[in-house]
């Protein structure tokens, strides 16, 4: 390969990943601008037609029939006047016919009206039923033009940001050192020798994300500004003529203006309803303040109307930021007071915060992808014979996880490693992108489906089909190991990864619960392929002293793609809808099977170790060690992730009206913990405790952790626990291997560790099945907080029942030293 | 010839049927409902709003009206009437007519009340308690009907927004015979603890013959005034209902802010406020009852007793510039003014 190719192939790719980070922050903010632009607008119209429902409910209560009810035309008429931005008031009787309309020009509707928005309020008399409705229509164009006006400034700065950021790149990669021999493809192979350079790269690329993301989001933002602030002053309007219409009617009943009783509750509960609001005050004719809303508000308005006068004339814009909208108040044909409406016009602004999480998220997401890009292609595009200095995993900046069987405590590589082993990690983190997409909104969305009648509870109903897709999995998994054996293990990959994308795809056409389980099935069968052959592939190609290193890359990239897929998946979920992200889900890993298709894979072989046999069982479950590592801690561990973290945290928060998008950040923590935290705090307990006194108490308090998740306040109780929980897990998963093989040691010896290490993990698949089903009994029987609590208990029971078991087996806890043997 | 009438007889018997029912159903379309209304005194707004609302939804009936002139000992010829006239259905307003026309739940089935036709009642206060119904969900006969009384929370939620009642004294005048008003203060020492008032309960004192009278209401205003109550309660008693401008007004003079649990005390009376069912809007909740029994063939005993989901907040504005206390704006913005 040529130079010019290393150098375009990499900026390709990263451009390409910061345009989707940037098109996925853009939508983002274009979705957050939507969503308060409607909320002004509708909520500006809404107290419209609460202020209609009101005076026609008033007649309602007098026991008129609403077509006898007169004065409604008059109304309508005149509330339609003074709202020029409406094309229609409607007063529909229960029957659905037009009793009373109104439309812009004064005369009544017609009919159907096109191209408008409606919003409707139920009629309803004093014994609950509904008399019928008042509609207020407004034209579409009110929040469709300011709509096309953002769509266009975002797309010009969406375009102008990339182009910035690729010339950059651009630049960046063209100054990048070179060797002096380009067919010795010098710049790739220097890059990947040298550690530094790479942290470099990383972090350059990194600042040039934040600029590029900043840039988008501070200019969105000052043109989002630009656009809301007439629409709330319109709103402000409106509001303030509400409630000066009733300052007006209660002066009318004859109370004196000194003598309202609650001004202040009311001000109070006006600013709470219509947040961008700042104060509302209620003067004297030198804007002396005579009622106003509490605390922080009430001396705002006192000093802003302070300024007013002294200045002796009102002010457009006062403090730069906020506007005074004032409504004079007649009582008797003279001036008797003024109301004041104080609106900021840097509301959005602090609106805009809630969009933050989800763009570090997006930020997050986009850094680790381009890591795992420039692994792929530095991985693919590099064949074997020119990569002496071994390819890029060789200086990963970052620690890699531990693998759940232990194989790796994060060591980075120190060898070359043959280029399709690397590309696998690029593979497989596209795969479980793909895979885990709808790991944080599938638990909610399942629940709409349509359910078949049976005697079974809901609740057990639901959590069926995670444990279908378990089970599918596992099986696969028992059946890929020799069928790639036999035919090789790119063709199992690839169906793997076909399968996959087919079952996604169909679960988001289905409408049915047993459609749905079959198609989710499907996709079961295509993770379990590719998780088998894709470590098979690894085993295959890695010298045999070299493997715990290629096992860790793998649940690197297994855990990468964990982390980025949850979170993408969840945003994309929040915005689109569970359907759109689960048949977007199909797309990574269709692109991983066509990586599969392209990869190249070199002559040699590994040697293929044996699967256990029945008699090596039989010996294997012989061993009480044995039994009470793999049941008291494995099994448990695996029945949490699938039952507690995949099923009742979802649903949990869910409960709670946590975010979908919030849901997967917090699902993220347990990925997060497994690649950044849990492999360095497993470095240094090793060093200083044996394996029983790592995972026992791990174990134990695991459980306990669980226990917080029904704290209050109960979003940072989840987070606090599932933290503490993948923290310990991920610590302790590596010495939990070595706790396995000390706990029978002759069994070891006689089988082999393999052999005991893979019986292991067959039978622990046994808990990723039963997960979803404990929690879905356990929340028919008890309630989903109760489950949680289930889930604790029994995580901590069979920890501390291992526990007194292995402490009985004194071969389990050898002295220090003698653990190196192990 | 028998495989042709057969056929024939196969094909012609859906249609007979069809055409009966039909028929069937064009009669009832068209012969009016003959509905019995049992008045206490006459007809008032209650009356009015039960026909209006047949009437909206287009029941063909014809009323015939029996009026005791609040004589219960008029009922028991009513009963005798009524099983002549055999009406379709039996409108009875107020507790005492009810009891007169349908005898208690405990005593039921009793020939000399009415069973076998299904009746409407209106304007019962409590009528689990006054022995009428077994239950609220469900009388367990062929009667069903309407609550004019708003829930004592409904009540103490609608005072509290007046005033807020934590660490208040709540008075109440009541007649000490009437059932209702003993329910009423029952209720009201039962849930004082939990809101944070104290009651302050003021009987009217008996007259000679064992009924409290007009001149008793002078002194037992004066004695809630010296209490130092911060709102006087007015529960559904008849007594009161009877001499409502003259207990208000003694409550006025001395201005303390009162608060009834009837529309009377309000609108003729003069009392303050007030949290009330329209005797009209309750009399066609029972028209809405009515209809689910005549049109949609719906036993009575299926239909549940009910109140009103929404009631009136009455403010009397004469009342509240008399006294100069004002309702805070909240209230006055929902609330039904009298001028």
């Amino acid at each position: 390969m040529n130079p010019i190719t290393q150098r375009i192939a990499p900026a390709a790719g990263i451009t390409a990943i910061l345009a989707c980070c940037l098109l996925v922050v853009t939508y983002l903010n274009y979705c957050n601008f939507e969503k308060r632009l409607n909320s002004i607008v509708h909520s500006r119209f809404m107290v419209v037609a609460k202020d209609l429902r009101h005076t026609v409910e008033y007649g309602l209560n007098l026991g008129l029939a609403l077509e006898n009810i007169k004065n409604i035309q008059s109304l309508i008429t005149s509330t339609a006047q003074d709202n020029r931005d409406i094309s229609a008031i409607e007063i529909r009787g229960s029957d659905n016919d037009i009793i009373f309309s109104v439309d812009a020009n004064g005369t009544a509707t017609a009919g159907i009206m096109f191209d408008t928005c409606n919003i409707s309020l139920p009629l309803t008399n004093q014994f609950g039923i509904e008399e019928g409705r008042v509609s207020i229509l407004y034209p579409v164009e009110i929040v469709q033009t300011p709509l096309k006006e953002i769509r266009i400034f975002l797309s010009w700065l969406f375009l102008a940001v990339l182009g910035a950021f690729t010339l950059s790149a651009a630049i960046l990669l063209l100054f990048l050192p070179s060797g002096k021999d380009p067919g010795r493809a010098a710049w790739t192979v220097k890059l990947a020798r040298n550690t530094g350079s790479q942290r470099f790269l990383l972090l350059v690329l990194l600042v040039l994300l934040l600029a590029a993301t900043g840039t988008v989001a501070f200019l969105s933002l000052r043109k989002f500004q630009q656009v809301l602030v007439p629409e709330m002053e319109k709103k402000a309007q409106i509001v303030g003529k509400s409630v000066s219409d009733l300052i007006h009617k209660v002066l009318d009943y004859g109370v004196p203006l000194e003598k309202i009783r609650g001004m202040q509750p009311y001000l109070d509960e006006i600013r709470q309803e219509h947040a961008e609001l700042q104060y509302e005050a209620i003067t004297f004719q030198k804007n002396i303040v005579m009622y106003s809303s509490s605390g922080l508000a009430c001396e705002l308005a006192e000093s802003i109307l302070e300024k007013e006068r002294k200045s002796g004339e009102q002010l457009n814009i006062i403090d730069g930021r906020y506007r005074d909208i004032s409504f004079p108040i007649q009582y008797h044909g003279s001036h008797a007071a003024t109301l004041h409406l104080g609106v900021d016009r840097y509301f959005f602004e602090k609106q805009a915060r809630e969009t933050v999480y989800d763009v570090l998220t997006v930020l997050l997401i986009s850094f680790i992808s381009i890591r795992e890009l420039l692994l792929l292609i530095f991985s693919g595009l590099i064949p074997h014979d020119e990569n002496p200095g071994g390819n890029i995993n060789t200086a990963t900046p970052l620690p890699g996880p531990s693998a759940p069987d232990g194989t790796e405590q994060g060591k980075i590589f120190q060898q070359p490693m043959p280029t399709s082993v690397g590309m696998t990690r690029g593979i497989l983190f596209l795969f479980i992108f793909s895979a885990m997409f709808p790991l944080s909104f599938l638990p909610i969305s399942i629940s709409t489906l349509e359910l078949p009648e049976t005697l079974i509870s809901r609740e057990v109903l639901l959590s069926l089909p995670f444990a279908a897709y378990y089970a599918c999995s596992a099986a696969a998994m028992a059946f890929a190991g020799p069928w790639s054996q036999r035919s090789g293990r790119k063709l199992p990959m690839i169906m793997g990864a076909v399968c996959l994308a087919a079952g996604y795809a169909a679960c988001a056409a289905t409408t049915r619960l047993t459609a749905f389980t079959i198609w989710y099935c499907l996709a079961g069968i295509g993770l379990g392929l590719v998780m088998v052959t894709c470590q098979g592939h690894i085993i295959d190609y890695t010298p045999h002293n070299r493997r715990a290193s290629a096992m860790a890359g793998f649940w690197a990239g297994f855990f990468s793609g964990s982390m980025c897929g949850t979170g993408t998946g969840a945003l994309i979920a929040q915005h689109l809808g569970s359907n759109a992200a689960l048949a977007l889900a199909s797309l990574p890993a269709l692109l991983s099977a066509l990586l599969m298709a392209i990869m190249k894979t070199p002559g040699q072989t590994a040697p293929r170790e044996h699967r256990p046999y029945l008699k090596e069982f039989r010996q294997l479950f012989s061993n009480t060690g044995f039994l009470a590592v793999t049941l008291g801690i494995s099994i448990p561990a695996k029945l949490c992730m699938t039952g507690f973290m995949f099923y009742l945290v979802p649903r949990h928060l869910a409960a709670i009206s946590v975010s979908k998008s919030a849901t997967g950040r917090i699902l993220m923590i347990y990925s997060l913990m497994f690649v950044f935290a849990g492999p360095a705090l497993a470095r240094m307990l090793e060093k200083r405790l044996s394996p029983a006194a790592i995972v026992l108490p791990a174990s134990i308090l695991s459980g306990i952790a669980l226990l917080f998740a029904n704290l209050d306040p109960q979003v940072t109780a989840v987070v606090i626990a599932i933290s503490i929980y993948a923290l310990l897990r991920s610590a302790s998963s590596p010495a939990s291997t070595a706790l396995l093989l000390e706990a029978c040691p002759e069994e070891t010896k006689r089988l082999g560790a393999a052999t005991v290490l893979g019986s292991s993990l067959l039978i622990e698949r046994t808990g990723n099945i039963a997960g979803p089903l404990l929690a879905g009994t356990l929340t028919a029987r008890l309630g989903m907080s109760q489950a949680m609590t289930g889930f604790g208990v029994l995580v901590a029971a069979c920890a501390l029942a291992a526990s007194a078991i292995l402490s009985l087996n004194k071969k389990v806890m050898p002295p220090k030293s003698a653990r190196g043997a192990s | 010839m028998k495989r042709l009438a057969a056929s024939m007889l196969m094909i012609l018997l859906p249609i007979i049927c069809t055409v009966a029912a039909t028929a069937r159903d064009l009669s009832l379309k068209n012969d009016p409902f003959q509905i019995v209304l049992v008045t206490w005194r006459g007809i008032t707004g209650a009356e009015k709003g039960f026909m209006d609302y047949l009437e909206r939804k287009e029941v063909n009936a014809v009323y015939r009206f029996m009026d005791c002139g609040k004589d219960p000992s008029r009922l028991p010829g009513f009963v005798k009437k009524i099983r002549k006239i055999k009406p379709d259905l039996v409108y009875v307003f107020g507790t005492t007519a009810t009891l007169g026309i349908c005898g208690p739940e405990a005593s039921y089935p009793d020939r000399r009340y009415i069973t076998e036709i299904p009746v409407v009642f209106n304007i019962v206060s409590v009528p689990v308690k006054s022995g009428i119904v077994r239950s609220i969900e469900s009388s367990g006969r062929n009667i069903t009907g309407t609550s004019n009384i708003a829930p004592i929370t409904a009540q103490l939620r609608a005072m509290d927004s007046l005033i807020p009642i934590a660490g208040k004294r709540l008075g109440v005048l009541f007649n000490p015979q009437e059932t209702n008003s003993l329910v009423a203060v029952q209720e009201l020492e039962t849930r004082a603890e939990a809101w944070g008032y104290t009651v302050v309960k003021v009987p009217f004192p008996p007259g000679p013959d064992g009924l409290p009278h007009a001149p008793a209401i002078e002194p037992a205003a004066s004695r809630l005034a010296q209490a130092g109550v911060d709102m006087a309660y007015l529960p559904s008693d008849s007594f009161i209902v009877a001499n409502c401008a003259k207990i208000a007004a003694c409550l006025n003079h001395y201005r303390v802010p009162s608060f009834s649990a009837t529309e009377t005390p309000v609108i003729r009376g003069g009392a303050l406020a007030g949290l009330v069912s329209h005797y009209y809007n309750l009399g066609q909740l029972a028209g809405h009852k009515a209809e689910q029994i005549l049109v949609l063939h719906r036993k009575p005993s299926e239909i549940p007793v009910e109140t009103l989901s929404r009631f009136s907040f009455l403010v009397n504005m004469k009342t509240a510039r008399q006294i100069d206390w004002y309702p805070p704006i909240t209230v006055l913005k929902f609330a039904e003014v009298i001028k």
